[in-house]
């Protein structure tokens, strides 16, 4: 009896060493966070933070390996240099984004949980699938903007979008569209329509999971249109599957030159997919101001640069503030677009 | 066979539950035909109607094959433990929890309590050693 | 030929070599472990690759994917617990035929039907990816969904038990699928306040919950019978299983040659559904396992250690590897999940996949070709080397196997998305699955309505959304006939169960 008490009593000195010697790298541990004194002068330097000491958690709201998923890994590759501690990537994809949306914005604000988004945060809200939008974060900086296009099969006989939208006006419900519903790519497909003249019992909506999904739809020929980008269907417009119509940007993409923007055909609507960092809120400024230093600086690099426009993306930085602002715009202007179309 | 029986019955009501549920759900508008409560209501019917089978089945059954739901106590044990360990996991911390799992559950299985000590403490310690050190360094993943 | 034998060299380049056999391990380790999925080993390997060359990223890649699906076989011959989704079906035949004492026989038809069936695949992909790429891009929602149904109907005849049961197993399934937020629509659906429920019961917990807990606890219950007999006198040992350890791997390849139908059929289902980008791995395994059952003379004896079940799974899993690397070399969509994160890497590493991948990068592509085919002789090397000692492992007492194994899963369900929330799913279902098993019911068309759910219900819904006409499903060719093909199987299986046995429905 004695002998297996002893040698329990030695086991769990041993795990409570493991323990010890492991507990620095606890995710529990506290950062400090510089004491408001309310005697200091606005003059007077607050102390500096000690940001960041360990790893920082990256989600991606996305599955692995999808269009966001790999532009985040790639800046990310970059931006941990500039922060001096790594970035590891957190996948977890689901409700457009909003699932791995709600665990950084229920997550500490330490700086060490941040979020990979784009105008999902925006478009979710409007669909009443979350319940928060980007306000219910801090704007850190906006790194990209991937430009819409417009994609058919090159079987199909219109070289316009104003061809397309003559032909689904004369042969009502006749054409779908494929786009994830709730999602960036359904307001595309309600811009045009809408400024197209078209409802949507013209052209019928055809819900899908996502991006690939859509392009797979268009390239078997199931379904006509949907919205795609140079990154993910580049290589169907190579091999002549696919035919871009239009790009909804504010001039021809140095990538595809000879798509015409909406605007030039008539239709005003400019649409690009924005992806960003955001923290929770209340976090810091001065880990925001951090953040923001390591991510602009990768933005910056040369061939962070070239890979990134390689991939169809255009290189977008906006700081903190501007970011904002960018946001609060951006949300007027798809309110404007789900208030016409009747849902 | 009472086993049947419950288990039908079971069965019936988690569909009915479920099919109650998706009363809550927003209906098929006007381009989803089916929309979310589509399916899961198709699935909940027929779930109802086989469990109905099921109960009618069972009590058809003239056989009194009485073969009792047994729960041995010693599995009760170990399953109870298996709960103690995940409600204890984020207070103690995976390392010490995993390590007292294992030791327990093999003292509770053994029959030779003195031959086989020093090898269970052992396999205690090397396996949380090994399970922690492969997920948390090579994995990034942070056990509680 | 220059470009080829370029690929060939830089396949067997001491590097990439080195780095495959790195991954094989690795997916083989990974793949054996209940609660580690091959997902999670091919975004662990993603970091690593960074810095590689993109010929060794993917082949490293391949080496997991590869070393992955065999060795799911591992712990489901030798626990009983499938290693991978793709390895329930292993289990079936496998774990009898290691408990009746021949696991070194179960283990060889395992391996080598995997690496039989992974050739097979491979050389499927290598010699007509192009046609069967383009001939899979017709298979819109109606013909997925008539194909998901066909699949479905597997529910009726799997497993040995009661057939009505199995059913309500399904359907409990394919509601379970339906937790969370629907993908199309984006409403959440049965998630009753919990936050959680948002992204839908993972399915792996579920897996692991459903299989280990019941196998591990009947473990516990020989224990307590052996107790019994203790307290009765006698000096007993502690149960341990003690197997020969011995590895017929002739009179294997023998058995194979005699059943080679079945190989080439199973892997050949494995390799071309595994081409179909929506269709998912376990499915391609299920309908093997099916087909295997139907063609064969002596249907009931599946279930019970048929060495044809265990080829005709595992021959099926390894095609799906080469299988869906049709799609995404021909056509740049991924064919499975893993294959989604390869071609993730191919883009970070600035190579645009697509169908101009192989005119584009010729080097490339015939590398992956030649990764896949080596990936098999190294996974084959491994575990034959390494086979004896798994099972010397797996002849542990059990009163240390059923902690170990049960911490091992408490630990994958954690780490599939780091939270606690999935540990406590497993604990649920392991819970469950122990009162189902004891009434009866099988676990596997459980986790074949969860598995075929989401495809089931996204199929049909957006089939009916593009067109609501539902004669499509009939009228469109290829969905016309797998509902045929669903019916027959529906008919035959009633024939083999009525016809000749008389199997019991209840």
């Amino acid at each position: 009896m004695k002998k297996r008490v002893s040698i329990l009593l030695i086991a769990l000195l041993v795990l409570n060493l493991m323990v010890g010697c492991t507990k620095q790298e606890s995710p529990a541990a506290p950062v400090e966070t510089p004491q408001e004194n309310p005697q200091t002068t606005p003059s007077e330097p607050v102390a500096k933070i000690d940001y960041p000491t360990k790893p920082v958690q990256l989600m991606v709201p996305w599955s692995p390996g999808g269009a966001t998923d790999v532009i985040f890994r790639l800046v990310a590759e970059y931006a941990q240099v500039e922060l001096g501690k790594p970035i590891v990537i957190l996948n977890q994809a689901g409700a457009g984004g909003t699932v791995g949306a709600t665990q950084v914005k229920d997550a500490a604000n330490d700086g060490y949980t941040i979020l990979g988004g784009h105008d999902h945060l925006i478009t979710s809200y409007i669909e009443g699938i979350a319940d928060f939008t980007y306000d219910a974060f801090e704007t850190v900086s906006l790194l990209t903007t991937t430009p819409n296009l417009m994609v058919v099969n090159s079987k199909a006989t219109w070289n316009s979008p104003t061809e397309f939208i003559a032909d689904a006006k004369a042969n009502p419900g006749k054409y779908s569209w494929a786009a994830s519903l709730g999602s960036t790519s359904h307001y595309f497909a309600l811009g045009i329509l809408n400024a197209g003249g078209l409802t949507t019992d013209d052209v019928r909506i055809v819900g899908t999971p996502g991006t690939n999904e859509s392009i797979t739809a268009v390239l078997g020929n199931h379904v006509n249109v949907c919205q795609a980008q140079i990154s993910t269907a580049g290589s169907y417009i190579e091999s002549g599957d696919l035919k871009f119509l239009a790009v909804a940007h504010e001039e021809r993409l140095s990538q595809a030159p000879d798509v015409p923007t909406l605007r030039e055909l008539g239709l005003n609507y400019v649409q690009g997919t924005n992806r960003g960092i955001f923290v929770p809120k209340g976090t810091d400024p001065q880990i925001i101001e951090i953040l923001d230093n390591a991510f602009r600086s990768a933005m910056e690099n040369p061939e962070l640069i070239e890979k990134i426009e390689n991939l169809g993306n255009n290189v977008n930085y906006k700081n903190p503030s501007d970011y904002y602002d960018f946001m609060v715009e951006q949300f007027e202007e798809m309110e404007k677009i789900s208030a016409t179309i009747s849902n | 066979m009472i086993k049947d029986l419950i288990l039908g019955f079971g069965m019936a009501i988690f569909s009915i539950v479920s099919l109650l549920e998706s009363r809550n759900l927003v209906s098929a508008n006007k381009w989803d035909v089916f929309g979310p409560d589509g399916f899961p209501k198709i699935v909940a019917y027929i779930l109802l109607a086989l469990s109905i089978i099921l109960i009618v089945s069972s009590l058809r059954k003239v056989n009194p094959a009485k073969n009792k739901f047994s729960l041995t106590k010693l599995e009760v044990v170990v399953l109870l433990s298996i709960i103690a360990y995940v409600l204890l996991l984020p207070v103690i911390g995976f390392l010490i929890a995993t390590a007292l799992f294992i030791l327990s559950i093999q003292l509770l299985l053994t029959y030779n309590l003195k031959k086989t000590m020093i090898s269970m403490v052992i396999t205690s310690l090397v396996v949380t050693g090994s399970v922690y050190i492969v997920f948390e360094k090579f994995l990034n993943v942070n056990l509680p | 030929m220059s470009v080829i034998g370029q690929a060939i060299a830089e396949v067997m380049s001491f590097s990439a070599l080195f780095s495959m056999f790195a991954g094989t391990l690795v997916g083989i380790i990974a793949g054996a472990i209940p609660g580690f999925t091959i997902l999670m080993a091919i975004i662990l390997t993603l970091p690593f690759t960074f810095g590689m060359d993109p010929v060794v990223g993917i082949a490293t890649m391949i080496g997991v994917y590869v070393g992955g699906f065999s060795g799911g076989l591992i712990s489901g011959i030798l626990l009983g617990i499938p290693g991978t989704p793709s390895s329930v079906c292993t289990v079936f035949d496998g774990h009898p035929m290691s408990l009746n004492g021949e696991p070194g026989r179960a283990l060889s038809l395992g391996v080598l039907s995997s690496f039989f069936g992974g050739l097979i695949g491979a050389l499927i992909c290598i010699l007509i990816a192009i046609p069967i790429a383009r001939f899979g891009l017709k298979f819109g929602p109606w013909e997925l969904f008539s194909l998901m149904l066909f699949a479905l109907t597997l529910i009726a005849s799997l497993g040995s038990s009661s057939m009505l049961k199995g059913l309500m197993g399904g359907m409990m399934g394919l509601l379970i699928s339906t937790i969370g937020i629907d993908p199309i629509g984006g409403r959440l659906r049965f998630t009753f306040g919990f936050t959680e429920l948002a992204t839908g019961i993972s399915f792996l917990p579920i897996m692991i919950g459903l299989f280990a807990v019941p196998q591990l606890l009947k473990s516990v219950k020989e224990i307590q019978e052996g107790k019994k007999k203790m307290l009765s006198g006698e000096a007993i040992d502690d149960i341990r299983i003690n197997n020969s350890i011995h590895i017929p791997w002739i009179k294997t390849l023998k058995e194979l040659y005699k059943y080679k139908l079945n190989l080439l059929r199973s892997g050949a289902i494995g390799a071309l559904v595994g081409a179909l980008p929506a269709a998912g791995g376990s499915t391609a395994v299920f309908i093997a396992y099916d087909q295997a059952q139907k063609f064969s003379k002596d249907p009931d004896s599946f279930g019970k250690g048929n060495p044809n079940g265990i080829i005709a799974a595992e021959a099926g899993n390894s095609g799906v590897a080469g299988g869906s690397m049709i799609p995404t070399i021909a056509l740049g969509i991924p064919g499975s999940n893993v294959a989604a994160v390869m071609l993730g890497a191919l883009m970070i590493h600035g190579i645009t996949p697509g169908p101009m991948l192989i005119k584009n990068e010729p080097v490339l592509t015939y590398s992956i070709f030649i990764a896949l085919i080596a990936a098999h002789f190294i996974m084959l090397a491994l575990l034959g080397v390494g086979m004896k000692g798994l099972i010397r492992i797996s002849n542990a007492p059990k009163y240390a196997v059923v902690p170990v194994v049960l911490s091992l899963c408490v630990a994958g369900s954690f780490a599939l998305n780091n939270r606690l929330f999935d540990v406590w799913i497993f604990v649920a279902f392991g819970l469950i699955g122990y009162y189902l098993t004891s009434v009866g019911m099988p676990m596997a068309p459980i986790v074949l309505g969860l598995v075929l759910g989401p495809m089931v219900e996204n199929n049909l819904r957006m089939a009916m959304m593009t067109n609501p006409d539902p004669t499509l499903f009939f009228t469109r060719p290829i969905s016309l006939v797998f509902i045929v093909l669903t019916v027959v199987s529906l008919a035959f299986t009633m024939y083999q169960n009525y016809g000749k046995n008389r199997k019991k429905i209840i």
